[in-house]
């Protein structure tokens, strides 16, 4: 058989509908990327022997996923080039977490996904650094890290030169300016 | 001819839906075959679904879920009363054009 990609192929072009999708209400999108899925596959279930080809062809007879959504009337997905607010916002965090946090939620550049992943890293680094070397020494004895977790977590708040800050940038910054 | 044809089938790619549902329910795979078999009407054939959806709105058509012996299951378009109405008002404003825009291309006005 000659159609080893095809599911794949059908799988990134409903995906790459759904993304061109984002501005539409949630329940037309749903309506839509199913009427399309459900398109393909009375397509492909009329192939006697279905090629890579094949499949190619329907989705090429259906259109581009972005013609598609100009025709749903969905707002082009907006890719913003990272701006002034972003670079201050990177920098912000690393001096001063909590409002470099508020400043990439505030951007409109950032997606939902980055700004989660930016808030959550510095929690997750903090329950890391307590937990891991808690495993490892017994915290009682006074271990490796004999740190209270408030102390810890006190000190990432304040402003100054912040090492969770810094690798919150730094995920935003690739994340960010790499989808460009 | 491309962005006029364009704005003119898009303009009436509506009514044709309407048109082929004045028989009964169909659903979206069917109707995309016969409007292809028509030739020339759809630009590309996914752009029939997000009329549908919009049709739908307005409530010119209603749909109903219906298994399939073969695959998903297929969502059926049926004309509503006021889907049936816009098709018959299209249908006499369409004759009336048609006839007005024959004569003057063909008499250019000199008759």
């Amino acid at each position: 058989m000659t159609a080893t990609n095809a599911q794949r192929i059908v799988d990134d072009y409903l995906t790459a509908l759904d993304r061109e999708l984002q501005g539409m209400p949630s329940a037309d999108r749903r309506e839509l990327t199913t009427q399309i899925a459900n398109h393909i596959a009375e397509a492909r279930g009329r192939l006697e022997h279905e090629t890579d080809a094949d499949v190619l062809n329907i989705l090429e007879q259906l259109g581009s996923p972005a013609d598609l959504a100009r025709e749903a009337g969905a707002a082009p997905v907006e890719r913003r080039r990272p701006g002034a607010m972003e670079v201050a916002a990177l920098a912000t965090c690393v001096v001063l977490l909590p409002l470099g946090i508020l400043l990439t939620w505030l951007s409109q550049v950032f997606t939902v996904r980055q700004k989660l992943t930016a808030t959550l890293i510095p929690p997750v680094l903090v329950l890391l650094l307590l937990a891991v070397p808690a495993l490892i020494f017994d915290v009682r004895q006074g271990g490796f890290l004999n740190i209270h977790p408030a102390f810890l977590i006190v000190l990432s708040l304040l402003p100054g030169v912040n090492p969770l800050g810094m690798v919150t940038a730094l995920y935003l910054g690739i994340s960010a300016w790499r989808s460009r | 001819m491309s962005s006029f044809g364009s704005q003119l089938r898009k303009g009436v790619l509506e009514y044709c839906v309407l048109a082929l549902l004045a028989g009964g329910p169909r659903y979206g795979f069917e109707l995309v075959q016969l409007m292809k078999g028509a030739g020339g009407l759809l630009e590309s054939e996914g752009t029939i679904y997000p009329l549908l959806g919009r049709m739908r709105k307005e409530r010119v058509v209603e749909t109903s879920w219906q298994e399939s012996e073969s695959g998903p299951p297929r969502r059926y378009y049926e004309l509503t009363p006021d889907g049936r109405r816009r098709l018959e008002a299209f249908r006499s404003e369409w004759i009336r054009f048609r006839t007005a825009v024959d004569d003057i291309l063909e008499t250019g006005g000199a008759s």
